[in-house]
């Protein structure tokens, strides 16, 4: 067979680099991390203009979230539909750009579906017949928690677009350190999460005390184990509940600042 | 998905039913319907399975085919699910239309097998980075009747255990080109070891209980469910909310007590079956869809 | 055809049939509780499962509807394990939709659509395992199907295969047989009037070949209207016995 000579004809066969690593070197994890402590959050509602709602979440040590509302708009029939979208930017994963395609589509569409499934009990969707609600939450940085942060900052931006709802819902992420008797730790950062033995996110709606959303798996633990890890995480959504109340306190008092919206301005 | 449209006092009369531990078919709040469970119903599959819930009937076949390892698993096989919800279950799933669950179902099977003490995946590799197993699971809803997540597992882990992939050799030569030789014994051939495999345990919020293999009927009235797959050893790989409400705490801990307790006793239900099945070997009448 | 004998001296095909007959028929009507209609099918090994939904009201747009009879709405699927190599989509490629649109045009010949005019009915069929014949086995399970979801038809439609090798017409291909890629026929038939539903051949016939291929598959058409007739009666008969008449 004839060679392409305009190519530089690659290795025949390519092979991860991490086999040559050597064992234990990729585990530089902060030592001496509390379990209980939480990663400083900031949150801000109503940063953009052109959907009705919008919200911003970020974690110290890099995870950032942009989540934006559209709707109520008509919807052909039946009741009021919520439509969540989960999304990773293309450059906020660390290393190399994940390439699209159906396996990527079908992780976000499951990431989607649990944003949808933990929002739904808070939204009263009772209230918006024939309408649908279309929810859209970007990574932009996955850093650790982006599930968790991106369910806080969902709920931030249906309350910042006037949607009425029971409650906030606020998010919290957890993982157990591997080796046998890891301890859990709140809000892993992303190399925490990658070395984990199990995952869990949890989402609770702080003012009802009620359940919201769970999402996680890993390998095989005790229920005990898996019910503290629960408990943790509630008591975390609960400890995050304030900053979230507060951003979204701010973001009424600036628009109020503001005057009042303009009718009838361009949407 | 399927579902029934049931009416308020029809509503009324499954949740107050539940609530004196007494549901519609007569059974308790922890107890399963009938399972039927029979192995090696497709010839032409490495193994299968079929599973009758209630009338909940899912069909399972596992392909081994032979494939190339991940790159950053080298000297590992793996699997792969795909579901398809046939329109045999209900005419919404023609064309399309059944995609949007058969895309929840696969992505709740990869995360209860995400953990790597599931199945032996080592055993799948052939030579490293050259040649492995790949497992095709291959889950074809029939019709679905409430439950559809444990049925699914229940069949997945039958279907592993039933599968016999064929041994092979790899020989090498002197310029070392390797050539892989098949075994000549059809009954020469590696089976998987699924004492590990969890199955999935629903546990559906009914009033202020929960049941476990809620009916269609009972799954129109429950808000939030939860999804527990639990190993035989009783511990859990994954857990999962469901539906559109919420759970109180309290609840979801009482939840997990009983999967736990319920898983136990499904696996070591589940495990006798199959030894029977296999113990019979090939002197089983195989009843297949005629029976 | 190197190297496989299809048809010894003796008269005998690959798996032990003469020359004319049918591999083994068996069937259960009623499989699924929930469907209006349902059958399981196996012919030698491939098995065909059937189920029947309607006649129902227009599904999704209406515009779609026929204001003087129903509309036979089919879908052909095969499980992806079905084959031996494993198959990447169960349905939605273009031999599964040739298949659909000769099912459609099957029974559309075979059911009095214009007793329900401006519904549809709904024929799925899935094949758990393909060995050949495929286009005959769903059709017979689609039969038993609409029979048993009392959806009223001129006659039963039965269908079956028929090839030429080696100046013999054979009934009933196997997997083995249709992958010789001798020519081959399939024929499904309306029985008591010998009407043809429908007819089709693949590859290349001599003309003065053809009446014997036909005789052969009409011969094997109602060999199989036999066995699905008796079917039909042993379900009748159960079904009545557990209602006590």
């Amino acid at each position: 067979m004839a060679l392409d000579h305009r190519r530089v004809p690659g290795p025949e066969e390519s092979q991860a680099p991490l086999l040559y690593a050597a064992p234990g070197e990729a585990g530089t994890d902060a030592p001496g991390r509390e379990a209980a402590a939480l990663r400083p959050l900031l949150a801000r509602a109503g940063l953009l203009s052109q959907a009705e709602g919008s919200a911003y979440v970020e974690l110290a040590g890099g995870t950032k979230v942009l989540c934006a509302v559209r709707g109520p708009r008509e919807a052909a029939e039946g009741r009021g539909r919520l439509l969540c979208e989960f999304r990773r930017a293309p450059f906020s994963v660390r290393g190399a750009r994940p390439r699209p395609g159906p396996a990527t589509a079908a992780r976000e569409r499951e990431l989607g579906l649990a944003l949808q499934e933990a929002l739904a009990p808070a939204v009263r969707l009772a209230r918006y017949p024939r309408a649908r609600l279309e929810l859209t939450a970007l990574v932009l940085q996955d850093g650790g928690s982006a599930l968790a942060a991106a369910l806080s900052a969902a709920a931030l931006a249906l309350a910042d677009a006037g949607v009425e709802m029971f409650d906030l819902v606020v998010g919290c992420g957890l993982c157990r350190a591997p080796g046998p008797g890891g301890a859990w730790l709140l809000q892993p950062s992303e190399a925490e999460e990658r070395a984990a033995a199990a995952r869990l996110t949890v989402a609770l709606m702080p003012g009802l005390n009620q359940v919201a959303g769970l999402l996680g798996s890993g390998q095989g633990g005790p229920p005990e184990s898996w019910a503290q890890a629960v408990r943790l995480g509630l008591e975390g959504c609960q400890r995050l509940y304030p900053v979230l109340r507060r951003s979204l306190l701010r973001a009424a008092e600036r628009r109020a600042a503001e005057g009042p919206r303009a009718v009838g301005a361009s949407a | 998905m399927a579902s029934v449209v049931l009416s308020e006092a029809e509503k009324v009369y499954v949740v107050h039913g539940v609530q004196e531990d007494l549901r519609v078919d007569g059974r308790g709040c922890e107890d399963y319907r009938c399972i039927e469970v029979e192995t090696d119903v497709v010839s032409n599959t490495s193994g299968s399975a079929r599973v009758k819930l209630g009338h909940t009937d899912i069909l399972v076949g596992v392909k081994a085919e032979m494939g190339t390892p991940k790159l950053e698993n080298p000297n590992e096989g793996y699997l792969e699910f795909f579901v398809d919800c046939s329109a045999n279950a209900t005419p919404e799933f023609e064309g399309r239309g059944g995609e949007e669950l058969a895309t929840e179902i696969v992505n709740t099977l990869y995360r209860i097998f995400s953990s790597e003490s599931t199945i032996d995946v080592k055993s799948l590799c052939i030579n490293p980075r050259e040649h492995c197993w790949v497992l095709y699971v291959d889950v074809l809803l029939l019709e679905c009747g409430g439950n559809l997540f444990d049925a699914i597992s229940i069949a997945v882990k039958a279907a592993l255990f039933n599968t016999r992939i064929p041994k092979v050799r790899v020989l090498e030569d002197e310029e070392g080109s390797k050539e892989i030789e098949l075994s000549d014994d059809p009954y020469d051939c590696i089976r998987l070891n699924v004492d590990n495999v969890p199955c999935i345990i629903t546990l559906s919020k009914i009033g202020c209980r929960h049941v476990v293999d809620a009916t269609l009927q009972e799954e129109a009235c429950s808000l939030a469910s939860l999804l527990l797959s639990v190993t035989s050893r009783g511990t859990f790989t994954c857990m999962k909310k469901l539906g559109n409400g919420s759970l109180d705490p309290e609840s979801i801990f009482e939840m997990m007590e009983t999967g736990k307790r319920v898983g136990k006793t499904l696996h070591a239900s589940l495990q006798k079956i199959l030894d029977k099945e296999e113990s019979l070997g090939t002197t089983r009448q195989k009843v297949g869809f005629l029976g | 055809m190197a190297g496989l004998e299809l048809l010894s001296d003796e008269g005998y095909r690959v798996d032990g049939r003469r020359a004319g007959e049918l591999r083994k028929v068996r069937a259960r009507m009623g499989v699924f509780a929930q469907a209006d209609g349902s059958a399981y099918l196996e012919q030698g090994n491939t098995k065909a499962l059937a189920v029947v939904y309607g006649p129902h009201e227009m599904r999704g747009s209406r515009s779609k509807a026929l204001h003087d009879r129903a509309l036979v709405n089919c879908q052909y699927s095969m499980a992806t394990f079905s084959t031996g190599e494993r198959k990447r989509r169960p349905h939605g490629d273009r031999k599964s939709s040739e298949m659909t649109l000769h099912l459609k045009q099957t029974f559309e010949a075979a059911i009095l659509t214009q007793l329900y005019p401006r519904s549809q009915i709904d024929i799925y069929v899935q094949i758990l395992q393909a060995d050949g014949g495929n286009y005959c086995a769903c059709v017979n399970a689609a039969t038993l199907a609409t029979i048993d979801a009392g959806i009223p038809m001129r006659d039963y439609v039965c269908a079956c295969s028929a090839g030429f090798i080696e100046d013999t017409p054979l009934a009933d291909l196997n997997y083995v047989e249709e992958a010789a890629g001798g020519p081959q026929v399939a024929l499904a038939l309306l029985p008591k009037s010998d009407q043809i539903a429908l007819l089709e051949m693949n590859s290349r016939l001599h003309e003065d070949h053809l009446e014997q291929v036909m005789e052969a598959a009409s011969k094997a058409c109602k060999d199989v209207y036999a066995v699905l007739d008796q079917v039909v009666r042993d379900h009748v008969h159960e079904v009545t016995t557990l209602l006590g008449e």
